[in-house]
């Protein structure tokens, strides 16, 4: 079972035509003007899970350089450093984050030795703990302008289990209410012996709660053409059936880590359309690409996002 | 037998007017003179001329007639008797010849008529069959006429000798002297013209060379089918579409796509109909292909002004497509094959009463793909060689005609599309398939001269269907447009410059907008999920009076619309912050809303000499309907939705002013400058990232708002000669202002181009070659540009100007062919086509993007992505007449 609506979406469709008339198209380089005024993005997410949280704050610019290393920007990249940035839950409770003046790891290959704060990463700075139906207030204050989003954390998604039966990775089964609407988003990462961090992608880096902020796939799905069983639910991208050759690894993670994160509907639009915009051609066979939706006031880009969290690690069978 | 009955009713018929014509007469006659009426005549004989009638009356009988000879009609008189009453012999007399006899001082006085108006009517023939659009003209009144649908010509002009001209292009025209005293049919004849004998004129209707500058509207194109099929189109394939995106006001906001936006108009803007069928999907390999086969089609007509009040539903234009009819003389057989797809047509008599024209085209694109993607096959790179793609479609036209008598008339015209599309490389997983079809059965009834009525009964139907075949799941995705109708238009002539159509529509429809449903028995993952299905009632009432004084013609008419939505359904209820309260449900048969719209239509027309001519029009038109679909270019996904609580109806008001102008020896050019400016209400656009997929409440991804679009349309036809062509010139825009939108800011939709020019022109070289020449000019297309890009979950996305906010290069592109036809045989007539497209392969952008490239999961590097698609591109066809 995979996101219905996206592979319905017609979109990749225009590139038959890339390739029926593929002996005469052109791809090429082409000058268009960058906004030369351009807005700040915000990346905020509170959880259910123990603290601290993070927060990362850049500016999109014309192009960023990235490192075909990490993937981590290696030039023309815009971080805030100097943001007031504040969470406050409808408790009382409120948080003034710090910058997170800690190195990246060392494992993360030509990182240059830079923290986490050179990169844009605050963290909470008291013991403020997220928890299902209370709703968050995150502000960000920076040259003068206050950029504020507002999140309610979700109901906790429901108990997982697993169908180890054919494929790599374990298929999801769960029971998920009807009748109202909800909204799930799905993360993983395999990894070796029992450690988390042990493992050879990107996500395996980080502690928890920041890792999610550097898994790159974004899995979100609506229960909306989903029965109240839902069974064999395939999250992964890729899976592959088990007891094929595996030529994508020599010596293959044991374990993984999955978590099912319930989110709100704007969240699932943000990312969503993200999704949609990966595969976006310029809106011939799709529609006219448009910035993701965002809950940030003042124009900024980005999402604070309060998702409750259900984790569960299991082994990958090859 | 059969032949008596005609003869006695048209005896009967002949009485009957002439007692008509009696009646009217009685009343000249003073009652003074009815001792001398009284009176019994004897005449020598049966027939004779008027004056030799007079000089036998007056010299043998007694009766003073005062007159001057030279008015007296020299056309023989005949009388069923000799023995008469004097009255009934005049009004006999004033029955035959156009004169009126007065009783004054015991004498009787002879005038010419000057009130009575005689019919003369008949039918026009070209090569056999009988042709809309054909014309006759009588100099001497400078009154003229063309053939309606079924080829038949009626004037009404005041008796007299006359000379009357008919045509039709390609064709000799026929002179015919006519001395009108009483209604008379005339049936004609036209044969190809000499300079063009054994032209492959397959079928052809051009510009009727009296109907711009005399027909009051604004706005009209006849389209010269002949010309769209010598036009170089892409891959050889002849699109009516494509000929329609040459004409000015016509604009596209992807070359090589077969939509159209008429004067600034949405794509949904425009009613297509076929022999009066809507037709709601009309495309082919996802919209780069029409589903008309050119060979099937008789004439087309695109109303993009002055709407005529008898169309309606539609925003900005109608198109009339006619199928073709059986000529009533043989069987004939046409065909053509090329590169991706081949057709077949034939047509001829059944009999005496009867003919018929069935046509099919089949495409095979998939085979000209699986056959250049083979592996190591020229074009493709290995890693993409496929060659197990199904790509095909299949379109067929049927028309049958019965002429029952010479009052009634019913044909029966069916159409079907059908398309698959899978591809191997592409989703291979996914086969969609998409179908119409449609239906009219159509009676045309003459009630006398005057008075012709023409009732239609259709269905049309479309449907589309994406199935999802994987390992884990099984899945089908549709969604559909059906409906049944009737529409019954009458027109009455009063007189040659005076006439009254009228007539109502209704059409009863039922939507299903979306569908998804498993198809594994065993797969109780998905949800079988329905949206509610839509079963609106359209109706329309129109009347439309045209009539001309002295150098104007007037045009004026009403149309009442109304949509009714019908239950079962529910309607969301949305506070006046947009926020959901309620939904409230209907009952069967329950009305849940209705909307009515009054529909003021009218032109203005005055000749400024017998060359030139200016107009002016103003259109209001309602659309209760729109379609939805997220795609720029307009895809079969594509849906049907009608008005309701939350989307309120569509209209636009239209003013226009024209210019029109035929110069040169036998008015070989043409002229015209059309000046346009329409508003729109409540017009809809998406919202950014709107989500229509199996949603139900498609008002919370739109928003609707005001439009404005003016512009400029100037073209040079010339229509004789070894050269014939056009010339088009657009100056157009169009700007939206939609609240949620663009920042609330103003915007222009991405077919919004300032400046297109457009050249069409052949030049025969001899009578065996022709070459057809096809250059377009036109400003970039709008589009939404990525103008920056931001770090996300360690990856890159775009932000994106405003809507539209960009321009793409300016696109030109020079086409070209060359025809040969065969030598002149009796029975056998080919004719080859080579062409290029793109002659000196101008990369035109067709989109611009800045697609992620994916490094394992991560989408990373990237790069503005120009896609030009059809750049220099030879193709063969071959088309052949028996």
């Amino acid at each position: 079972m995979k996101n219905l609506s996206n592979t319905y979406s017609k979109t990749i469709i225009g590139l038959f035509y890339i390739i029926l008339f593929s002996g005469c198209f052109t791809q090429e380089e082409l000058d268009v003007e960058f906004d030369t005024n351009p807005p700040i993005v915000i990346h905020a997410v509170i959880t259910d899970q123990a603290g601290p949280y993070y927060v990362h704050i850049s500016r999109a610019v014309g192009e960023v350089t990235v490192n075909p290393v990490n993937f981590l920007p290696s030039a023309n990249y815009i971080p805030i450093t100097d943001a007031t940035v504040t969470l406050s839950d409808d408790q009382g409770n409120s948080d003034v984050l710090v910058p997170y003046d800690q190195e990246f790891p060392s494992t993360v290959p030509q990182s240059e030795t830079r923290t986490f704060a050179q990169y844009g990463f605050y963290r909470t700075s008291t013991n403020i703990q997220g928890a299902a139906g209370r709703a968050y207030t995150l502000t960000v204050q920076h040259e003068g302008k206050t950029y504020e989003a507002k999140a309610t954390m979700p109901s906790t998604p429901p108990a997982i289990t697993l169908n180890h039966e054919k494929f790599i990775y374990p298929l999801l089964s769960f029971n998920q209410p009807v009748l109202e609407e909800n909204y799930y988003m799905f993360l993983y990462r395999d990894f070796f012996g029992d450690d988390p961090s042990n493992g050879l992608n990107i996500q395996n880096q980080f502690e928890d709660n920041l890792w999610p902020l550097f898994f790159p796939i974004f899995q979100v799905y609506t229960d909306q053409f989903w029965t109240e069983q839902v069974k064999d639910l395939d999250i992964y991208a890729p899976n592959y059936e088990q007891g094929q050759p595996i030529v994508f690894c020599v010596d293959c993670p044991e374990n993984i880590q999955i978590q099912m994160h319930s989110i709100s509907r704007e969240a699932y639009e943000f990312y969503d359309a993200l999704n949609q915009q990966t595969r976006n051609d310029g809106g011939t066979f799709n529609p006219e690409p448009a910035p993701p939706p965002t809950n940030f006031t003042n124009g900024a880009l980005g999402l604070f996002r309060a998702s409750s969290v259900r984790s569960i690690t299991a082994p990958v069978r090859y | 037998m059969n032949h008596q009955i005609k003869r006695g009713l048209h005896l009967l018929l002949k009485r009957a007017s002439l007692f008509l014509l009696l009646c009217c007469c009685v009343a000249l006659l003073p009652a003074q003179g009815q001792q001398l009426l009284q009176k019994n005549v004897q005449l020598k004989q049966a027939e004779g001329t008027l004056l030799e009638v007079l000089q036998e009356l007056q010299q043998h009988q007694g009766v003073t007639f005062s007159y001057d000879e030279s008015i007296l009609p020299k056309k023989p008189l005949k009388f069923d008797k000799k023995s008469w009453q004097l009255r009934k012999l005049l009004k006999a007399i004033e029955a035959q010849l156009p004169i009126e006899f007065r009783y004054l001082n015991e004498q009787i006085i002879l005038r010419k008529n000057k009130k009575g108006k005689v019919n003369f009517s008949g039918t026009i023939k070209v090569d056999g069959e009988q042709m809309p659009g054909a014309t006759v003209y009588v100099p001497e009144l400078n009154i003229g006429s063309a053939t309606d649908a079924n080829g038949y010509y009626s004037l009404l002009l005041p008796p007299g000798r006359y000379t009357s001209v008919f045509s039709f292009i390609g064709h000799q025209q026929e002179n015919r002297t006519l001395d009108l005293s009483d209604d008379t049919s005339l049936n004609v004849n036209l044969y190809p013209s000499i300079d063009q004998l054994g032209e492959v004129v397959i079928s052809a209707t051009q510009n009727n060379e009296f109907d711009l500058l005399k027909m009051a509207q604004t706005g009209v194109h006849q389209i010269d089918i002949q010309q769209v099929k010598d036009m170089p189109m892409f891959v050889g394939e002849t699109d009516i579409f494509k000929g329609i995106q040459a004409l000015p006001g016509i604009q596209n906001s992807h070359v090589g796509t077969s939509n159209f936006s008429v004067r600034g108009g949405g794509y949904d803007h425009n009613l297509i109909l076929l022999d009066g069928v809507p037709i709601y999907n009309t495309a082919h390999t996802l919209g780069f292909f029409s589903v008309f086969n050119t060979n099937a089609l008789q004439s087309a007509q695109l109303y993009k002004g002055g709407l005529p009040a008898q169309y309606g539903g539609r925003l900005s234009s109608v198109l009339t497509l006619t199928t073709k009819e059986g000529n009533n003389e043989k069987i004939r057989v046409q065909g053509g094959i090329g590169v991706i797809s081949s057709n077949l047509v034939v047509d001829g008599p059944i009999g005496k009463k009867v003919t018929f024209m069935v046509g099919g085209r089949y495409g095979y694109p998939s085979l000209l793909l699986n056959t250049i993607n083979k592996p190591g096959a020229f074009v493709a790179p290995a890693f993409v060689s496929s060659t197990r793609n199904d790509m095909n479609f299949v379109d067929l036209n049927a028309k049958v005609k019965f002429k029952l008598d010479p009052k009634n008339e019913i044909s029966i015209t069916a159409f079907g599309s059908q398309d698959r599309f899978r591809s191997q490389i592409i989703l291979p997983e996914n086969t969609y398939d998409w179908y119409s079809v449609g239906g009219v059965i159509n009676w045309k009834h003459r009630f006398n001269a005057r008075l012709v009525s023409n009732i239609k009964l259709f269905h049309s139907q479309s449907h589309y269907a994406n199935h999802q075949k994987s390992n884990l799941e099984n899945t089908r995705w549709s969604n559909s447009i059906e409906q049944q109708g009737l529409k019954a238009d009458l027109s009455y002539q009063f007189s040659a410059n005076h006439q009254l159509n009228f007539g109502v529509a209704l059409t009863h429809m039922h939507l299903n907008p979306g569908k998804l449903e498993t198809l594994d028995e065993n797969d109780d993952l998905v949800r079988y999920e329905k949206l509610h299905t839509k079963q609106p009632v359209e109706s329309g009432i129109y009347f439309d009076h045209q009539f001309s004084w002295k150098k104007w013609q007037f045009n004026y008419g009403l149309r009442l619309s109304s949509l009714h939505n019908v239950g079962i359904g529910r309607e969301r209820v949305y506070d006046n912050d947009q926020n959901l309260t309620g939904e409230k449900f209907y009952r069967s048969g329950e009305v849940m809303s209705e909307y009515y719209g009054w529909e003021p239509r009218a032109s203005i027309r005055y000749s400024l000499n017998p060359n030139a001519s200016l107009k002016a029009s103003y259109t209001r038109t309602y659309q209760y309907l729109h379609q939805v679909g997220d795609a720029s270019i307009g895809l079969p996904t594509d849906f049907w939705l009608p008005a309701n609580r939350n989307v309120k109806p569509r209209f636009a008001d239209q003013y226009s002013l024209g210019y029109f102008w035929t110069f040169g020896n036998e008015a070989t050019y043409q002229f015209s400058a059309e000046a346009y400016y329409r508003q729109s209400h409540r017009v809809i656009d998406y919202l950014d990232n709107a989500d229509l997929f199996m949603n139900d409440a498609i008002e919370t991804q739109i928003s609707t708002g005001d439009e404005v679009a003016y512009g400029l349309e100037l073209m040079l036809k010339k229509k004789k000669g070894r050269l014939k062509g056009w010339l088009g010139y657009t100056w157009a825009k169009v700007e939206r202002n939609i609240p949620g939108i663009n920042n609330n800011q103003t915007y222009a939709p991405n077919y919004d181009r300032r400046h297109n020019l457009s050249l069409n022109a052949t030049y025969d070289l001899g009578k065996r070659w022709r070459i057809a020449a096809n250059f377009q000019y036109m400003s970039g297309a709008g589009i939404t540009a990525p103008v920056g890009e931001f770090f996300y979950n360690n990856q890159l996305f775009n932000f994106y100007s405003t809507r539209n906010g960009h321009r793409l290069p300016d696109v030109h592109q020079l086409n070209l062919s060359i025809i040969l036809r065969s030598k002149q045989q009796k029975r056998w007539q080919g004719e080859w086509a080579l062409g290029v497209n793109n002659v000196y392969n101008r990369a035109n952008a067709f989109s611009l993007s800045r697609p992620q490239t994916q490094i394992g999961n991560v989408h990373i590097y990237r790069q503005f992505t120009r896609m030009s698609l059809f750049g220099l591109m030879p193709y063969i066809s071959y088309n052949f007449k028996f």
